[in-house]
């Protein structure tokens, strides 16, 4: 028999060449065919690397949005504001008081310690400002100081918010999970409340262009509308996901009925109370007070056809923190919500603080110049302020964001541009303005979160073990600022002090005439 | 850094960085490796030396000092295999095997089960009961044990001559191409190999060069792109998707897991292939069985092949009644699902593929006309068989690769009441590319064997600068695929 012929040389040959043509191919610089790109194919990344000049980089502005389609005339929302606030006629809040007025809100201890190594502090254009006040609401008020935190899907689902809460509320008191749809796809990914919706249509304002009319013309800042059918319920149950989540005393439902209409409430599962509501296209409320509140049900008997649901508050003395967060929005759809509805929601929700979480989805790899855009923040926050006219606003950088480059990840480039933005936004409109992205650097960056399983493989988007880390952070940095707004009221008292002090009075008596200089800096 | 440091770092201990074979790094390694290689090809000793020697880095690069336990366990069970076959007396022979499979699977439990156990006591006594250990776990340590103890086994069961030289057996059991993701290659298959004058043969070259694009395609393009764009995402919280996104998931999956596992398993065949070294098959279709029997027998062949020999036929297999047949399948699966990893949840999916199989033999028996494999079925109840299997098979990846069971609820939860069939349209335009690979991957993996044989054939007698160009392809599109963007989080309006 012949013996086989050994390919084995052959073999080594094949490799050899294949290295060497791919060693060529490596020099081939990334180029884009036909609108696909091709990055560079080095297959000796691993001992060298090429410098790549990245011409994707501009600093030329280019268009990111639709500058007509969210245009926005704020002196019109001041008139609409004006014009629409007239006193109703109609009852606008139901009581269903089961407990007595709550307890005074206990003293508040303030603790300095913090939850992240490094302290990334929030930069107050406005010292002592709205920003200064909410702080001391923090500190002081005998009442429900809220929070809003209108955001996208970084915070779906109460990410961040729910560590944020938790937080906030264990320093200044405060229980409940704050503001929870009538009824939304995601309310299983919440984890910290138990929302079980039947007969609900829901629109949030991304669809804004397919959500039917008159619903279209009543997003709140919620973002969320619901429509029921007959016989509609939602159910919202407490968890324990996270600390004073269990029950709270205070539970007020949100919603709309232009013709009267016949609802029903059930408490924990047992005590039942009906409401006929009289019709008028106005924000109601009903509001239900009890000592412990651990479910709440709300059921649609009649007058279904037109009630529009926006969804529950649960709530405390304290701090109370509502997510108001819709996925793909880039903040400009608040210019698309009703501004008489959010100045209804305001007067029976005055909000002390609005934060704006937004940015993510109007980044993109290669464009830094965002002028255009921090144009339209400084719109968005003197919309929040026409809004809610008593609430400090703050304003979120953009968080950490890594993209592929080569086989690694690297932070995206346009971040420092759209935090710059941003900041710039908010000193502009003398607001507030907390670099998130810092935060997070500061905490190993999104790598340093993937890597922990803190944030998805998508390398933006954090999940709840990531929002607490954000959310330890943004707490800290609050808390920074409440010590030195209690800094600045124990001055204040100081410098106050002698007026009512008697023994300095008396001491006063007995300075020399001559010397008025003390007296009139007293 | 120049150059020398960087290689220096590069070759050093590093176990976040394998030599993993779809890597450059392990391209120019490999093809320095086998110049040398072709030069000892007829310098027996030199030769097994320096294979020794750099299966010996390979398993140091990605384990450190721990390769020592390589040479220990070629020294204990190379002494074990030789004094069983001097020794006549039953009970020693019975002792030392004992001995063979006592120390190994210690060494196992040891490094892979320590801290799964600790974790066990707590949650029966308390938190704190029993402290979690700080214990490295060697990279394939489960394969090289299975190995070991396939070679004193047969030894004992009289099988198997044992080896004269400790160094044959050092090289069969660190030989690098399957030393950290297997094959399983039973001693008695290879050692005959070990002092064979290397010849490779043109159907071997095309076969192994055949082997590298499929594995390549599979593992480094399908496989890594979907987990990081697609399935990874679905699992991290499917609360977050619809229905028809979990369920694609779920499919994704199934896809990756094979493509990951038999796509490695094809490189490690095709390189060894070029070093003169046949492997067994290890993956034969699997979503093609038509009986989850037949799946077990298409599905890491060498593993199951491995439990079925040594650990099913040991427990008595079919021998000891219905029942006790039944009970041994389980226990079996169950073992077989333990030495995927150190968690509840492969000890569930062990379960269930235990379970499914006991019912499947028991079906098999009392109905008659039942089939065993899908070839001895008429084309439709193949198909629905296929069907069927196929889903059977999926549940038991959604136990092996959520996190924990409420995981796995919540992603049943969305596929049962969340739905979204008016998603799917929108999935394949927000998802381009993963959506592609996955129905481009199911659609290969349903072509027939003789269509594969075909072009395998056609890859053998395409000339080298074809080969070469093929090599370069692939090798281009992966690198291509290893630095594409990541596909952003697609919002469907749900």
């Amino acid at each position: 028999m012949k013996p086989q012929k050994d390919y084995s040389l052959r073999g080594w040959t094949t490799l050899f060449v294949v290295l060497l043509v791919l060693g060529v191919v490596s020099f081939i610089p990334p180029v884009t065919i036909g609108g696909v790109s091709l990055r560079r194919a080095n297959i000796f990344s691993d001992l060298y690397t090429f410098d790549e000049i990245d011409k994707e980089a501009s600093t030329e502005e280019v268009v990111l949005f639709d500058e007509a389609e969210f245009a926005v005339d704020l002196e019109a929302v001041t008139q609409q504001i004006e014009a629409d606030s007239v006193p109703h006629e109609v009852q606008r809040s139901f009581c269903w008081q089961l407990a007595a007025e709550s307890t005074p809100r206990p003293a508040i201890r303030i603790d300095s310690a913090r939850y992240v190594p490094k302290l990334t502090p929030i930069e107050d254009f406005s010292p002592e400002g709205r920003f200064a006040a909410f702080c001391d609401s923090l500190l002081r008020a005998d009442r429900t100081v809220r929070i809003a935190v209108f955001g996208d899907s970084f915070i779906e689902g109460d990410i961040m918010t729910a560590d944020l809460r938790e937080r906030l509320q264990q320093a200044y008191g405060g229980r409940g999970t704050g503001f929870a749809p009538m009824a939304s796809p995601l309310t299983n990914f919440r984890r910290t409340v138990k929302t079980t919706s039947k007969g609900w249509t829901t629109y949030n304002i991304m669809q804004h262009k397919t959500t039917p009319e008159p619903l279209k013309q009543h997003y709140f800042v919620s973002g969320w509308v619901s429509r029921p059918s007959a016989g509609a319920s939602t159910r919202w149950e407490a968890t324990t996901f996270r600390r004073g989540l269990d029950s709270c005393s205070r539970a007020r439902i949100l919603f709309i009925a232009p013709e009267e209409s016949h609802i029903e409430l059930i408490l924990n599962d047992s005590l039942h109370q009906d409401f006929t509501v009289e019709g008028a296209d106005v924000l109601r409320e009903v509001v239900v007070e009890n000592s412990a509140i651990h479910a709440l049900e709300f059921k649609v008997h009649e007058g279904a056809e037109k009630l529009i649901g926006y969804g529950a508050l649960f709530e405390d003395k304290g701090v109370e923190v509502d997510n108001y967060s819709v996925r793909s929005n880039n903040g400009q759809a608040l210019f698309r919500t009703n501004p008489t509805i959010n100045a209804q929601a305001n007067d029976l929700i005055p909000y002390d603080l609005i934060i704006l979480q937004y940015g993510l989805n109007i980044m993109q790899k290669g464009v830094l110049n965002y002028a255009s855009y921090g144009a339209q923040i400084e719109k968005m926050i003197a919309y929040a302020r026409q809004c809610f006219p008593t609430a400090a606003v703050l304003v979120m950088g953009v968080s950490d964001r890594s993209v592929k480059e080569g086989d690694g990840f690297q932070t995206m480039d346009a971040i420092p541009y759209m935090t710059e933005c941003q900041r710039t936004a908010a000193a502009n409109q003398q607001a507030a303005f907390w670099p998130t992205f810092d935060a997070m650097q500061a905490q190993g960056g999104m790598a340093n979160f993937v890597s922990k399983g803190w944030a998805g493989k998508d390398y933006t988007h954090i999940n709840y073990a990531g929002g607490r880390r954000v959310a330890w952070a943004l707490f800290d940095a609050i808390n920074a600022e409440v010590i030195k707004a209690d800094e600045r009221h124990r001055r204040r008292l100081e410098a106050e002090r002698p007026i009512i002090d008697s023994v300095k009075i008396n001491e006063l008596q007995i300075l020399p005439p001559a010397d008025s200089t003390h007296v009139a800096t007293l | 850094m120049d150059l020398g440091t960087r290689l220096a770092e590069l070759l050093s201990y590093d176990s976040s960085s394998p030599l993993i074979f779809s890597s450059g790094l392990f391209l120019y390694l490999f093809v320095g490796f086998l110049f040398v290689y072709h030069l000892l090809r007829r310098t027996i000793t030199a030769r097994l030396l320096y294979v020794v020697a750099f299966s010996l880095f390979f398993y140091y690069k990605s384990s450190g000092m721990y390769f020592l336990l390589l040479l220990l366990a070629a020294t204990y069970d190379f002494m074990i295999g030789y004094s069983l076959y001097r020794t006549r007396t039953p009970w020693i022979r019975k002792m030392l095997v004992v001995m063979s499979v006592a120390i190994n699977l210690a060494m196992l439990g040891y490094f892979k089960y320590t801290n799964f156990l600790v974790e066990l006591s707590n949650q029966l006594f308390g938190e704190g009961f029993l402290a979690f250990q700080n214990i490295f776990l060697p990279v394939g340590i489960s394969f090289f044990v299975f190995q070991s103890m396939s070679y004193t086994i047969d030894i004992y069961r009289r099988q198997l001559k044992p080896l004269e030289s400790w160094l044959d057996y050092l090289f069969y059991l660190s030989f690098f191409p399957g030393l950290l993701a297997g094959p399983i290659v039973r001693a008695r298959d290879f050692i005959p190999q070990i002092r064979r004058k290397v010849c490779i043969t043109r159907e071997m070259l095309g076969t192994a060069i055949f082997l590298l694009l499929t594995g390549l395609f599979k593992k480094a393009i399908i496989s890594d792109y979907i987990a990081l764009n697609f399935v990874d995402r679905i699992f991290d919280d499917p609360t977050q998707y619809s229905g028809v996104e979990c369920l694609m998931g779920l499919y994704g999956y199934a896809l990756q897991i094979y493509c990951d596992f038999s796509g490695y398993s094809d490189m490690a065949i095709g390189l060894a292939l070029m070093m003169g070294f046949r492997f067994p098959k290890n993956f034969d279709a699997p979503y093609q069985s038509a009986t989850i029997t037949e799946f077990w027998r298409r599905w890491h062949i060498s593993l199951s092949s491995w439990l079925r020999d040594y650990l099913y036929i040991s427990l008595g297999g079919n021998r000891k009644g219905r029942t006790r047949t039944y009970l041994n399948l389980l226990l079996t699966m169950l073992l077989g699902g333990l030495w995927h990893g150190a968690a509840i949840r492969f000890i569930l999916w062990g379960a269930l593929h235990g379970i499914a199989l006991a019912i499947h033999k028991m079906w098999l028996s009392v109905v008659p006309g039942a089939k065993l494999a899908g070839r001895e079925m008429n084309p439709v109840m193949r198909l629905l068989g296929v069907i069927f299997t196929f889903h059977i098979v999926c549940l038991g990846w959604l136990v092996f690769r959520a996190d924990s069971m409420q995981t796995a609820m919540e992603l049943l939860h969305q596929i049962f009441s969340n739905f979204q069939t008016n998603i799917f349209p929108q999935l394949f335009a927000g998802y381009p590319l993963a959506m592609t690979l996955i129905v481009v991957g199911f659609l290969l993996h349903f072509v027939p064997q003789s269509i594969d044989r075909r072009v395998e054939g056609l890859i053998t007698r395409t000339p080298m600068w074809g080969q070469v160009a093929l090599l370069v392809v692939m090798i281009w599109c992966v690198m291509q695929i290893k630095s594409s963007d990541i596909q952003p989080f697609i919002y469907f309006q749900f």
